[in-house]
């Protein structure tokens, strides 16, 4: 049990490390269109709330007092916001991984097993 | 769309929750038997962009905004189950890390912003449709049947706690549906623009995801 978790975390591992290489051109072209489109954003969105904003506001509602303090905010700047995207992508793309590969089937062997089990059921 | 904290009732918050947490459990059993591991990074990198594209809120009129989902796009490509679960690891982050949604909505959040549209995507790939078509009628549907959702969600806290949640129904479903039909056009131009954009660039790739999680790809004819 402890060998096979050992075994697909240094999996996922792999598979982060192939996001930066094999797809390193599709990670730096999603940067581009982020750099891109944040500046977009800063010009045309930034004052405006979303649709569940404004109907709240339509609604004479305030935002609420969050139950937690979340560490980080998306930033009120361009620099700021740009960064923050980046950190939050990194996290994403790394934790997404992480779970996918524990989740996931490594072959059709292992594939064929899940499906068994859940015929079973 | 991201339902803060504070902002629904507790037992609308609990009902959401008991729809999304066997829902999950369901798609991470799925995972297992759909989802094929040599395509994790790609779908890795397919979600950090699509973290990044819903920081992007762009105008619809009126002094409002809306941001891509992704759901549709994502279920498109790997296939519902794993467009879930690449929306809720999305979701968690961003309220964990960036507060943006409540923890105690999360639930709800999954089930209007994952579970909805990639039920729908999964249905719509399978019609006999060019995929572009069926990809812009789940990606608008998607956006509308979750604001759908969240504006039933407004007005059932609004009744249950007599005022202290929510937002009556009268003002719920006209302004939420409004804005997010047209949100919903703004996601299917975007997800069709991208599908359209790697079906064209590298369509062996696209044909590669389709078939692991289908046995069909948006070139050809589904398997009978």
């Amino acid at each position: 049990m402890v060998a096979e978790k050992d075994e697909k975390l240094s999996r996922a591992i792999d598979y982060v490390k192939e996001c930066l290489t094999t797809y390193k051109k599709a990670i730096a072209g999603l940067m581009v269109v982020f750099a891109i489109g944040l500046v977009m954003f800063f010009i045309f969105s930034a004052p405006y709330g979303d649709g569940l904003e404004v109907t709240m506001e339509k609604a004479g509602l305030e935002e609420p007092e969050p139950a937690y303090q979340a560490p980080l905010d998306y930033g009120e700047t361009y620099p700021v916001a740009f960064v923050m995207g980046l950190v939050g992508a990194a996290v994403v793309l790394v934790v997404f991984v992480t779970a996918s590969t524990f989740l996931s089937a490594r072959d059709e062997g292992e594939k064929a097993a899940a499906n068994t089990g859940s015929e079973k059921e | 769309m991201h339902i803060p904290d504070g902002l629904m009732s507790p037992e609308v918050l609990a009902i959401g929750w008991m729809v999304t947490l066997p829902a999950l459990a369901l798609v991470m059993k799925r995972v297992k038997q759909t989802v094929d591991d040599r395509n994790i990074p790609a779908m890795g990198v397919v979600a950090a962009g699509i973290f990044m594209a819903q920081m992007l809120n762009f105008p619809i009129g009126g002094g409002t905004t809306g941001h891509l989902l992704g759901t549709a796009l994502a279920a498109y490509l790997f296939g519902p189950y794993a467009a879930v679960l690449m929306l809720t690891t999305i979701l968690i982050i961003q309220a964990f890390i960036f507060g943006d949604g409540g923890i105690t909505a999360l639930g709800l959040n999954i089930l209007n912003m994952g579970l909805t549209g990639a039920l729908i995507a999964g249905v719509l790939y399978r019609l006999p449709a060019k995929k572009e078509a069926s990809l812009a009628v789940a990606s608008w549907l998607a956006v509308f049947t979750g604001a759908f959702l969240c504006a039933a969600e407004l007005a059932a806290s609004y009744t249950l706690s007599g005022g202290v949640y929510g937002i009556p129904a009268s003002i719920s479903f006209p302004a939420m549906l409004s804005y997010h039909a047209l949100i919903g056009v703004g996601e299917a131009v975007i997800s069709v623009g991208v599908y359209s954009y790697l079906e064209s660039t590298a369509p062996d790739l696209v044909e590669k995801f389709q078939q692991a999680w289908s046995g069909t790809s948006g070139t050809k004819a589904p398997a009978t």
